[in-house]
């Protein structure tokens, strides 16, 4: 911490802060890359979305209202409840609660930004033109039908021979770039740069619950995005993989998707409970009541939501044991709902509780959401599940445990930080409206749908006769859609008036203990005029001056001498400050990037590939440019004349002399410490391993996909010889093992500061690795694969695929770093980003090793099945 | 805070092995089950006094002893850091407690969880 600074010093340290972390004026903001626009770009879209999906329900809701109405055809009927589920879920539910983390998570710990702020941007740009390019099937008249859970095989080529599934397929995977971007960027934002002092113990709950979110849906998203392609290749190129007479299985699809589709209904849960144990501490005046438990159950939920998938299959023919299994499993995620919801009573209890508008939206929170989970533990049992599979009761336990457990705690969320965001509150009198129409009006519809559903009424009938016991009910229950409807128009009317009938609001207005609130309202592009230092969990609470230090400059980084974006990285276990991390400003990159790849997914849909394929090209060439923009090239980082000559080693603070500066050196400044690119590790090799680890997801996913079709399909069939030579196989892998070999002996050099014939280790290297790409390219060329008559072949396809993919990412990657070393990028002085790459190699060769041994040797010993 | 390996208690990784060696098990058991009705399914007639149910339990009995001394290590590291002060000790100590539990709790899912090999007959 540095001294206090004249008023006159820091208002211009101020002033230059304000430039280097501004957007550009006008049409230039669209090359915004700043967490705080990219947070509420992706909150507005997010509500934009909702309001389509609304509209879809209320269309919905007055079709049911009546018996034998014909208000919307069944093929209608069907379009509006696919898209309004997909909308609900892909476009709203995970996107909103991401934009929300995106915006508040530098604040919580105490950065300036998102570590990987371009990633950011370009995955709210996937995430808009995907959204769009869903949505305009909707306008055309050809959405997808089959729900939004898309089983196949109604939604395969023979049941829906229209483009709607693959509106579907392509733009929820197009979309899905935006999640796995956020949840990468947000898990290594978490773990490198928190605030000094703010080790795990000390961590807003908040983060907690966003760094598990954030690693399942690196975990989790994968299977999905394995299941569409897949499916879309069976659709576009008559892959089997889901189509019994050739070897496929349609189940194979309802495991992958709820492999996906349960951990998502917590990756939706986490971020809104998060936001209910933020805000019980603060309206009830107290800490929470058993922090360390919150943690434990936080984590739990994170495990077990992953086994529990085929309690939505309990009636597709699973061995009882295996349903006993997740059936048990389903039952134990009860455990950490509980010890929250415990807590969150607790505090309650214990502290003297302040009704405000946010607290109202978490008191019905907590009726609606226990109600819905006392239904899913209902619904966990095998025998009851059978009996009311497929009707509106699981409709309305859906509703309650995820409008109950998200969008209630969202608008509580949305209510609490609305004076940060735009410094002025929200009116009680509308807010108050608004809360009660739409808990009165949701628990109209949704009660009385258990009852519909208990009464035997299935989903997703478009109409129903009259006289079944149905009629009153599904009245009442549209009357009540119409009654949250209103509600809703009431909270969102009063989130826009606010901006300009709304009360200025105070500073740190609901006496809040977390940094968020020592930033001005709304808060500056760099949040922080000085990055703080924190002792303990509750910074506000224990250090009432801490927001007047931030201000003044009197924490650290109170500079922007160097013209960079900067932020502290700080150790993941500790959060001591160990180095800086230079931060990418304004860029078009990410939208010229997520434009093609927009123009990928509309060529696909129109089935030209040719055209498809070289705007592939294009995309891969701009990554490939913007990867290029990095560490020591002169539009990032480059090195100074008084950079050192040889590397800095990693120090913690108090730092020595000889540390890398860029520019004159201030004490106090935060400058004293090197930049990332100076030293062996940072948020680059942290976001490789976290993405490897997503990549290893969906390997696992195919392998499982593999195994399945193995042991369950009923028409699968594997030749008695492998389609490609064993030996042939071992012989391709030698060159790929010796060039990590290579790549690893020159990352070793590196970091003890010996860099001589770096150059050449490199291009040996990459030859090494393209060797094995044409080798792998030649095996792939010539295996006799009957990819569209056998399933078997078909994966063997998708294994080859993926496995060339990756042999010429590893080998395009390091020529060049070979190309960096020659322009000085990438030096004994420069010697981080082959640390980044490396990852990639060993991930890489591990999984060609694998699936040598999984793909190739071990069916030899399956014989003809 | 002192230098630990992953695998010392105090080590944050702690606080995930428990559950990861939780999700092994279940996926073993799953999968374990599937391969094996596939390979060699024992005859239904017999119930759940198969090879196969009995393997199963004997895995989940070896995991859960496993996660129960874990715990107790666990345990046993977080006690003797119960008088230290200081602000690293106080993080090692929160790590502690918290693998702990989570370890008691992988064990108990990993019982509960196998319990039903007693009673149920494995590929009907």
């Amino acid at each position: 911490m540095s001294d206090a600074k004249p008023a006159s010093s820091q208002s211009e340290a101020v002033s230059h802060l304000a430039r280097v972390w501004g957007n550009l004026p006008g049409w230039g903001s669209l090359a915004a890359v700043n967490h705080g626009t990219i947070g509420l770009r992706f909150m507005v879209t997010g509500m934009v979305f909702f309001l389509v999906g609304g509209v879809l329900a209320m269309l919905l809701r007055t079709q049911l209202a009546l018996p034998e109405q014909n208000i919307v055809s069944a093929e209608t009927y069907g379009q509006l409840f696919t898209m309004h589920g997909s909308v609900m879920m892909f476009l709203f539910a995970i996107p909103v609660l991401e934009g929300l983390a995106i915006y508040l998570i530098p604040k919580m710990i105490g950065a300036r930004d998102l570590v990987f702020p371009r990633i950011s941007s370009l995955g709210y740009y996937c995430y808009l033109f995907g959204g769009i390019i869903i949505m305009s099937s909707l306008l055309l008249g050809i959405a997808p039908d089959s729900g939004w859970f898309m089983y196949t095989p109604l939604s395969s080529s023979e049941f829906s021979p229209g483009p709607g599934s693959d509106f579907w397929l392509l733009g929820i995977t197009f979309v899905e770039i935006s999640a796995m971007a956020a949840g990468i960027e947000l898990t290594v934002s978490i773990l490198c740069s928190r605030a000094k002092g703010m080790t795990l113990s000390r961590m807003p709950l908040f983060c907690w619950y966003i760094l598990v979110m954030a690693l399942m849906i690196v975990f989790g998203f994968p299977p999905l995005i394995l299941a569409s392609i897949l499916l879309e290749l069976e659709r576009a190129a008559g892959m089997p993989f889901f189509t019994v007479a050739a070897g496929g299985d349609p189940l194979l699809w309802q495991h992958l998707f709820w492999l996906f589709g349960h951990p998502e209904v917590y990756i939706i849960f986490l971020p809104a409970a998060g936001i209910v144990s933020t805000l019980i501490p603060v309206f009830s005046g107290r800490p929470i009541v058993g922090y360390r438990w919150i943690v434990i159950a936080v984590i739990l939920t994170g495990f077990i939501s992953f086994g529990l998938w085929v309690h939505h299959m309990f009636t597709v023919g699973i061995p009882q044991l295996a349903q006993a299994f997740f059936s048990v499993a389903s039952m134990l995620v009860a455990i950490p709902t509980a010890i929250q919801v415990f807590a969150w009573l607790a505090t309650l209890w214990r502290g003297k509780v302040d009704f405000q508008l946010p607290m109202l939206w978490v008191s019905g929170f907590l009726v609606i959401f226990v109600c819905g989970g006392l239904t899913g533990v209902m619904l966990a049992l095998v025998p009851f599940n059978w009996q009311v599979h497929d009707t509106h009761f699981v409709v309305a336990h859906m509703h309650y445990v995820l409008v109950g457990g998200m969008f209630f705690p969202l608008i509580a969320g949305l209510y609490y930080w609305l004076p940060l965001a735009s410094g002025r509150m929200p009116s009680p009198v509308i807010g108050r409206w608004g809360f009660w129409l739409t808990f009165g009006g949701f628990n109209l519809t949704f009660l009385l749908m258990h009852l519909t559903g208990l009464l035997g009424m299935p989903r997703r009938v478009y109409t129903y006769e009259a006289g079944l016991g149905w009629d009153s009910l599904n009245l009442l229950s549209s009357i009540g859609s119409f009654v949250m409807a209103i509600g809703i128009g009431l909270v969102l009317l009063d989130l826009l008036l606010h901006f300009w009938f709304g009360q200025r609001a105070s500073a740190n207005p609901w006496k809040a203990d977390t940094l968020e609130w020592t930033l001005d309202m709304p808060p500056a592009q760099y949040n922080f005029a000085s990055l703080p230092t924190v002792s303990s969990r509750h910074p506000l609470w224990d250090d009432p001056q801490l927001a007047e230090r931030i201000a003044a400059g009197q924490e650290g980084l109170t500079e922007a001498n160097s013209g960079l974006r900067e932020t502290y990285g700080t150790s993941a276990i500790s959060a001591q400050r160990e180095r800086l991390f230079h931060l990418p400003g304004n860029s078009w990159l990410p939208l010229y990037s997520a434009m093609t790849l927009a123009v990928v997914c509309i060529s696909l849909l129109s089935r030209w590939y040719i055209l498809a394929l070289l705007v592939v090209v294009l995309t891969i060439g701009l990554l490939l440019r913007w990867s290029w923009e990095n560490g020591g090239h002169p539009s990032a980082a480059p090195l100074q004349p008084s950079d050192p000559g040889q590397r800095v080693p990693v120090q913690k603070e108090p730092v020595q002399k000889g540390s890398v500066q860029k520019g004159p050196v201030q004490k106090g400044t935060g400058h004293e410490l090197p930049l990332e690119s100076r030293t062996l590790d940072g948020p680059g090799r942290w976001g490789m391993i976290v993405t490897m680890l997503a990549n290893g997801a969906l390997y696992m996913s195919l392998l499982f996909g593999w195994f399945y079709l193995w042991t369950a399909a009923p028409q699968w069939s594997a030749p008695d010889n492998g389609p490609l030579p064993l030996w042939l196989l071992l012989l391709c892998g030698v060159p790929a093992s010796i060039a990590l070999w290579l790549f690893h002996r020159l990352c070793q050099r590196l970091a003890v500061g010996d860099a001589l014939q770096l150059q050449r280790q490199l291009w040996l290297s990459a030859g090494f690795g393209l060797l094995h790409f044409l080798m792998l390219l030649v095996l792939f060329m010539m295996a006799p694969l009957d990819y569209t008559k056998s399933a078997h072949d078909a994966v063997l396809m998708v294994i080859l695929l993926y496995l060339l993919g990756h042999a010429g990412l590893a080998t395009v990657l390091t020529a060049m770093q070979a190309l960096r070393v020659a322009r000085g990028y990438v030096s004994a002085s420069l010697p981080y980003e082959p640390q980044v790459i490396k990852p990639l190699w060993f991930y890489y060769l591990a999984v060609y090793w694998i699936s040598v041994a999984l793909f190739f040797m071990l069916p030899l010993g399956w014989g003809t099945t | 805070m002192s230098k630990l390996t992953w695998f010392a208690p105090g080590h944050p990784a702690q606080i995930v092995i428990g559950f990861v060696i939780w999700s092994i098990w279940f996926i073993a058991m799953y999968g374990g089950l599937s391969v094996a009705c596939q390979l060699a399914p024992p005859e239904v007639e017999k119930g759940a006094f198969t090879w196969l149910n009995g393997g199963l339990i004997a895995f989940t009995l070896l995991v859960f002893a496993l996660l129960l001394f874990l715990a107790w290590r666990s345990g046993r590291y977080c006690a003797s850091k119960h008088k230290e002060s200081d602000d690293a000790v106080g993080f090692e100590r929160f790590v502690g407690y918290v693998s702990t539990v989570l370890y008691l709790i992988a064990a108990v899912a990993t019982l509960a969880g196998g319990l039903p090999v007693l009673v149920l007959s494995p590929c009907s």
